[in-house]
């Protein structure tokens, strides 16, 4: 990362009399190869406090390089720069995180096949370090998995292995027990010393997996899925509290009722400090149909006590509550096979739930096919993406509006196998292979505001670049949503990435790669 | 000093401060006569004496005889930057007016014929905001508008020229040039590179080490090339008939050169905020903290006021203490604010606020133009320039420039800028038309008679959303003012990009 000496020789002797900005802005020199994993924003509670790069180096020594961790503050400006060395060519960060006193690294390192956490304190001084070794396969296998998928720069939990900030007292990370039949959750504190250890029951029936959705004070609430065996496409869904300090489970209920006249899946879910309740979002299927596989006939609304008791209900079908509010353009895309994913669930401080959601669908690949028949391993399905849309939900739970924004087409490539996955379920794949130009949501820690941002991209006659516009939908607290664009077309020589900033701005990071350079900029959105 | 030299220096301090009182006196005259700063479309007399800057600078600096090739190289790069930069800054900040360059010059004359065996030397005032001045090998001094509008008097111009005009004689530039490269050429340091460069391990960390080494080394330089230029500057200006003691008050004022004319916070609300548009400066959100706990890393060398344009002012101080004992006492005395002086720093703040406004700095040329307002509040040119730097400020956001080219409070900066900054960090595009809406109507205009006025009643209209005087105000600029210093700014399609 240093100029040639001879430009940087000149530089220090020329006079440097331009008027100096203290803009929001840095040039990072020397970034080869960069992944759009590579930076990651740092969240307290909701909103970003600034970002980290990581990166190698140079060689520390015969068997280790440098791995470089560049810390950056919420304006962009520079912090420091911590080397860490490591064995060479081994290394990949799955997660960093920052619980109000601590920062994480997790590391997996693919030769070892060992996971390794680093913790910093807030002056950047190890704390600790931690090693994890004997993985079980699923772990590694899920692991590797991570390392290869890119990242949708919002750097927060979803599957895979995760490395969860408790507020100010430490980490819990996940682990998969036997061939993915249960987890494991283990707390640690800042000096990752061991606090509890949560195991599923080795002879529970059924395959479970967990994802972390909210931790307080006291509790850490958890979406567990539940499923007769490992590729079983029958899935079920619970809520599920455990007690902070000890780690004991205290809740664990089914998100539909037994004996329902339909199937639930649980995209979201939400702790609600105001009415300390929980709010779970998901859709609902046909009993005989499977939840995320076949196409779900609306979306729920349900609210918990903390000690599980269902406090309310809200159905809303896509063809009988939505459709009346969608504009004439969705509705023919509705016509085309369109399904909706669901992104996030934002809820606000005035009461109002905000569903953010994309449209999809899969369609035969041409040349998919074509390849399949010359025997190469490719999918002959590929998946259509097309408009977002906001549902608005009242604090009484009606539906108040669907905002409707109109996109050009995309395509995204699918794994091979994927034309036997229903639906439902393509929609989950496509967000993890980054398929969705959906980029991500941030909402302020007061709950008054939130942003969400696609990109659009539009085919330009006679070019082989397509013209890249960010979306940025604002929501203000005023009836109508705002909508701020911004140009990102790339050329040859760069291509922009998008990432969550702090309220009001997000940050554009411009790989330049033929110069090896990166120019990252906070662009403040009109409102 | 020969007699007859001095008593034409005396003459010619003489002619200007009679010069400048009758400019005060004009002034006082025409009373309601605004005072606008200076544009010519005509660029001929900038870019001939740009022209000139550059080759003399070329001509200036010769390599060394009996050096390498790449040492020659080197040094062959740096005079034909030197020249580039110099050509262009001439080119674009050369402040050629008819108030403060001939003041300037005229100091700068009464300093030369008080030390006629100085070499060949010129000055140029510039339109440079900061605070500062210096000087280049050929003998050219360099002066920023933002350092002539905070100055005293004549005599504390004099020192800092004659400080300058040191470094002319003492070729400061051409030893630093050559002290540098002859280290970095030094075979101990080419091995030491070479040693750095084959290393297999850490060696990123080993390279900033040495060139840290290095930087220290011409930081070294540079303080130590302070003290001497102090030393030769002070015996230039003790041969003029200027009070000695202000070499001490001009170092003392270079101390806190940095700081604003006023560190009193703007009353933002008095101009933006009215009952139709309220906005509560107070109530917005603070930026908030940074969750780090990490003191600023800082290079070696770098000391407390490091980030001060002028460090180690208070280290010069003594030092010319030394040289002179009792100025410090003879200094308490001095420094008072000539009338003369008054008039070229209120000519010179509208200059830097201008000059602001023309780099596209629209965070600092509204905080100039709202200070200048604060001390004239019938400036009408101040008015102006609130309101198209507003209007600056809103073209930034809109075309997603604003944090690119709008400063973050920061450690540098003064109190009041910081809190100035961060006022407007928090606005929003809906806001500007509340600002223009209630500071027009505590600020009414006229009908629009200057170029300034006519940009001035556009950009409101344009804020405010009343297409039709917006219009009808574009159409009159546009009539007027074809080749006018807004046409760029008020018309285009997007602001340049930053």
């Amino acid at each position: 990362m240093i100029t040639t000496l001879r430009q940087l020789l000149i530089a220090l002797i020329i006079l440097c009399t331009s008027v100096q900005v203290v803009a929001q802005t840095q040039t990072l020199e020397g970034f080869a190869n960069f992944k759009k994993r590579s930076l990651t924003p740092i969240y307290a509670g909701n909103e970003v406090k600034g970002y980290i790069m990581f990166y190698k180096a140079d060689k520390a020594d015969k068997r280790n390089d440098n791995y470089g961790l560049d810390f950056f503050d919420q304006e962009l400006r520079k912090v420091k720069s911590v080397m860490l060395p490591k064995t060479r060519y081994s290394y990949q960060l799955l997660r960093s995180t920052f619980n109000g006193e601590a920062f994480s690294f997790y590391f997996y390192n693919y030769r070892a096949k060992t996971l390794e956490v680093d913790v910093f304190d807030k002056s950047l001084n190890k704390l600790a370090s931690k090693q994890f070794d004997k993985l079980s396969k699923a772990d590694m296998s899920i692991a590797l998995q991570e390392t290869q998928l890119p990242s949708d720069g919002e750097n927060k939990p979803i599957g895979g292995l995760n490395m969860y900030p408790v507020p100010n007292k430490g980490f819990i990370r996940n682990t998969y027990t036997g061939m993915m039949k249960g987890f494991a959750l283990e707390m640690y504190d800042n000096k990752m010393n061991s606090k509890w250890v949560f195991q599923t029951d080795k002879k529970s029936k059924d395959y479970e997996s967990v994802v972390i959705n909210e931790i307080t004070d006291k509790h850490i609430f958890a979406t567990i899925v539940r499923k007769p065996n490992m590729l079983s496409k029958q899935m079920t869904f619970s809520v599920a509290a455990f007690d902070a300090e000890t780690g004991k489970k205290i809740m664990d209920i089914p998100v539909e009722k037994e004996g329902a006249a339909e199937q639930l899946s649980l995209t979201s879910l939400n702790y609600d400090a105001q009415t300390d309740e929980l709010l779970t979002i998901g859709e609902f299927y046909k009993l005989d149909d499977k939840p995320f596989i076949n196409k779900s006939q609306g979306f729920y609304i349900k609210r918990f006590s903390v000690d599980g008791q269902e406090k309310s209900a809200k159905f809303y079908t896509w063809a009988g509550d939505v459709n009346p509010y969608l504009p004439a353009a969705a509705k023919e895309s509705l016509d085309k096979g369109f399904v909706n994913f669901v992104h996030r669930m934002v809820k606000g401080a005035d009461g109002k739930m905000h569903i953010v959601a994309e449209q999809y669908r899969i369609a035969a690949d041409g040349m998919g096919i074509a390849m399949a028949v010359l025997g190469g391993g490719t999918s002959t399905a590929k998946g259509i993406i097309g408009n977002m849309m906001i549902l608005t939900i009242n604090p009484d739970q009606g539906l108040q509006k669907v905002t409707y924004f109109e996109k050009d087409e995309t395509n995204c490539m699918l794994p091979p196998g994927s034309g036997f996955y229903g639906a439902g379920l393509l929609g989950q794949v496509i967000k993890m292979t980054g398929g969705f130009d959906y980029q991500f949501t941030q909402q302020n820690n007061d709950h008054l505001n939130f942003n969400t941002a696609y990109i659009n991209y539009k085919k330009v006659k006679k070019s082989k670049y397509l013209e890249r516009t960010l979306v940025n939908i604002q929501y203000t607290g005023e009836p109508e949503f705002l909508t701020d664009e911004i140009d990102l077309t790339a050329d040859k020589e760069s291509y922009s990435y998008v990432y969550p900033a702090k309220p009001g701005y997000v940050l554009v990071l411009d790989n330049q790669h033929q110069d090896k350079k990166l120019d990252l900029k906070l662009v403040k959105l009109n409102r | 000093m020969p007699f007859f030299l001095r008593a034409l220096a005396n003459c010619k301090v003489l002619a200007l401060a009679l010069a400048l009182l009758l400019g005060a006196a004009a002034s006082a005259v025409a009373q309601n006569s605004e005072i606008y700063p200076f544009y010519t479309s005509d660029k001929s007399r900038v870019d001939s004496l740009a022209t000139v800057c550059g080759m003399s600078i070329e001509r200036s600096l010769n390599v060394p005889n009996g050096v390498k090739n790449a040492y020659r190289n080197t040094y062959k790069a740096i005079i034909e930057r030197t020249a580039m930069e110099t050509y262009g800054r001439v080119r674009t900040t050369a402040l050629l007016d008819t108030v403060l360059e001939p003041f300037v010059q005229s100091v700068f004359q009464t300093l030369k014929a008080a030390n006629p065996s100085l070499h060949k030397s010129k000055v140029i005032l510039t339109r440079s905001p900061l605070a500062n001045a210096y000087a280049l090998a050929d003998g050219t001094v360099f002066i920023n508008i933002g350092l002539l509008a905070k100055l005293s008097n004549e005599a504390q111009l004099a020192f800092i020229l004659s400080h300058e005009l040191a470094h002319v004689e003492l070729r400061h530039m051409q030893a630093g040039i050559e002290e540098h490269l002859d280290l970095i050429f030094s075979k101990e340091f080419k091995k030491e590179y070479k040693k750095v460069a084959r290393e297999k391990y850490n060696r990123t960390k080993k390279m900033e080490a040495l060139l840290e080494r290095v930087s220290l080394n011409t930081l070294y330089h540079k303080r130590s090339n302070e003290m001497q230029a102090d030393s030769l500057g002070f015996r230039i200006f003790a041969n003029t008939q200027y009070n000695q003691a202000d070499a001490y008050t001009a170092l003392e004022l270079l101390d806190t050169v940095d700081e604003p004319l006023s560190t009193a916070p703007l009353a933002l609300e008095k101009y933006f905020s009215c009952e139709q548009a309220k906005y509560n400066f107070d109530e917005k959100q603070a930026p908030s903290e940074s969750i780090f706990e990490v003191e600023k890393e800082q290079p070696k060398f770098a000391n407390s006021d490091s980030l001060k344009t002028h460090p180690d002012c208070q280290k010069r101080m003594a030092y010319l203490r030394e040289l002179s004992p009792g100025i410090e006492q003879r200094a308490v005395n001095s420094g008072k604010p000539t009338d003369s002086m008054q008039r070229v720093n209120m000519v010179s703040r509208i200059e830097l606020v201008q000059s602001w406004f023309d780099f596209e700095n629209y965070d600092f040329a509204l905080f100039e133009a709202l200070l200048l307002l604060e001390k004239e509040p019938a400036s009408i040119y101040a008015r102006n320039m609130v309101t198209l730097s507003l209007y600056g400020l809103k073209r930034l956001l809109q075309a997603h420039t604003f944090s690119e080219a709008v400063s973050t409070s920061a450690p540098q900066f003064s109190a009041n800028i910081n809190m100035f900054l961060d006022a407007l960090n928090n606005l929003n595009t809906s806001d500007f038309k509340g600002f223009a809406a209630c500071f027009s109507q505590k600020y009414p205009s006229k009908e629009p008679i200057s170029e300034f006025d006519l940009a001035a009643s556009y950009t409101v209209a344009e804020l405010t959303g009343e297409q039709d005087a917006a219009d009808q105000a574009r159409l009159k600029y546009q009539s007027q003012y074809s080749a006018g210093r807004f046409f760029n700014l008020l018309f285009s399609e997007q602001p340049s990009p930053h």
